[in-house]
């Protein structure tokens, strides 16, 4: 169950929640679902507006993504 | 850095002591991009021009592409123009106008960062905090609303191509990413697709098919694509995804086919949640559900929504949506020569 906690000025924590994906690798063979693998999240937005999303597993590597908006929808078609 | 018509990613792999260096360069992405912008327009110019060339103009499938996209999403829709832009719109390009982009749009409050992996938290507040909090809010110009409306009609376009085979594509708007129907035109897609695959042998004239669901942020396409054998007609491909569909009609997808399509997906997700590529996979898929959903922690209600597609649902949602008014039909027809470059669309 996500909670969202307000935690200070311009930052909401979504804390502790735990994300139970229900996943299926047996489901084929089998009707009840096997829920792997788990994954800590905390969300929340800085002040000047980035969302933040922390996500623990237990892995040697780490993935840092950053999601940009694509120009498509901005782009006026000089060339035309 | 990976794009779509949505968004571009931009994502580092690392081991994870080594984080803090990956948020210092994503910082500077964001935060400070102008010399690079400035510095780099006309090199990055290039390289754009020639990817475009290597991907869309000299390789046909992608140009048609191309041409399917622009008739289902009418002028205006930002999905009508292709991703990389024309070649007139890439040579036109001045670095102002990469600057214009950064300052207007790549800014903080249209930006998700994904930290996933073996990470202290507390730590990661503190390195958060250390390079992107000081980054400034900017007031951002009214985003586009992208128009609804989708073309009335069947729409036919012809494209001849050097080569012995003809091939035939039909392809339908279907609902945005996550949207109602968004599960039903995937777990379709593979319905279909897996009853073209189980019968190949009854279609002789059919060399390849596949059905697939595409679902962004304003829209998704649903294609069905087939290659005729050699010596097949565009016509001859035609009439049996013609049949295909009316099929579909005569005989709806059934409890066991729709099961099927349902442990397939979840299934294909577990695998591609696998290795280093699958803490990817798992980044992405968190940034998806915070962008379009709100809270990155969907991921059982991302699984649950396809449970939850009764059979009732996929037979309406298939009724409604395979009409011959709705799609856009693509015919390839093989020709010898000169007039293949002349006829693409």
């Amino acid at each position: 169950m996500v909670s969202v906690l307000p935690l200070h000025a311009g930052r909401l924590l979504t804390g502790g929640t735990v994300l139970g994906f229900a996943l299926y690798p047996l489901a084929l063979f089998a009707s009840a679902p096997a829920a792997l693998p788990q994954v800590d999240i905390e969300q929340y937005q800085l002040g000047n507006g980035l969302t933040v999303v922390l996500a623990h597993v237990d892995t040697p590597l780490a993935v840092v993504a950053l999601r940009s908006p694509q120009a498509a929808f901005a782009r006026r078609g000089r060339g035309r | 850095m990976t794009t779509t018509p949505d968004r571009t990613d931009y994502i580092q792999v690392l081991p994870a002591a080594n984080v803090e260096a990956a948020l210092w360069l994503t910082s500077s992405n964001l935060g400070y991009p102008d010399p690079l912008l400035h510095g780099a327009h006309y090199w990055q110019q290039t390289l754009v021009a020639e990817e475009r060339t290597e991907q869309v103009d000299d390789v046909p499938a992608n140009q048609r592409n191309s041409g399917v996209m622009a008739a289902l999403f009418p002028d205006g829709h930002p999905y009508h123009r292709p991703v990389l832009g024309t070649a007139d719109d890439l040579a036109a390009t001045l670095p102002t106008d990469s600057v214009a982009f950064a300052t207007n749009w790549h800014q903080p409050q249209e930006a998700i960062l994904v930290v996933l992996g073996d990470v202290d938290k507390v730590a990661m507040h503190a390195l958060v905090e250390r390079y992107f909090a000081p980054l400034p809010a900017v007031l951002l110009p009214k985003r586009p609303v992208a128009p609804k409306e989708a073309p009335s009609g069947e729409q036919v376009l012809r494209s001849f191509d050097v080569g012995s085979t003809a091939a035939v594509r039909f392809a339908w708007r279907t609902p945005a990413c996550f949207a109602d129907g968004d599960a039903e035109s995937h777990l379709l897609a593979a319905i279909l697709d897996a009853r073209l695959e189980r019968h190949a042998e009854q279609r002789p004239g059919v060399v390849w098919s596949s059905v697939s669901n595409s679902a962004f942020e304003n829209g998704g396409v649903f294609t069905l694509s087939l290659v005729g054998r050699e010596g097949a007609s565009s016509a001859d491909v035609q009439a049996i995804a013609e049949a295909q569909i009316e099929e579909l009609r005569t005989r709806p997808p059934t409890s066991e086919e729709l099961e099927w399509a349902e442990r397939r997906r979840e299934t294909g997700r577990l695998q591609r949640f696998d290795g280093a590529a699958g803490l990817v996979t798992w980044a992405t898929a968190l940034r998806d559900y915070r962008f379009f959903l709100g809270n990155a922690d969907r991921a059982a209600w991302d699984l649950a929504r396809y449970r939850a597609v009764t059979v009732f649902r996929i037979q309406t949602f298939a009724a409604a949506l395979l009409r011959p008014e709705r799609r856009v039909v693509l015919l390839v027809e093989p020709t010898a020569g000169h007039e293949a470059q002349a006829s693409a669309p």
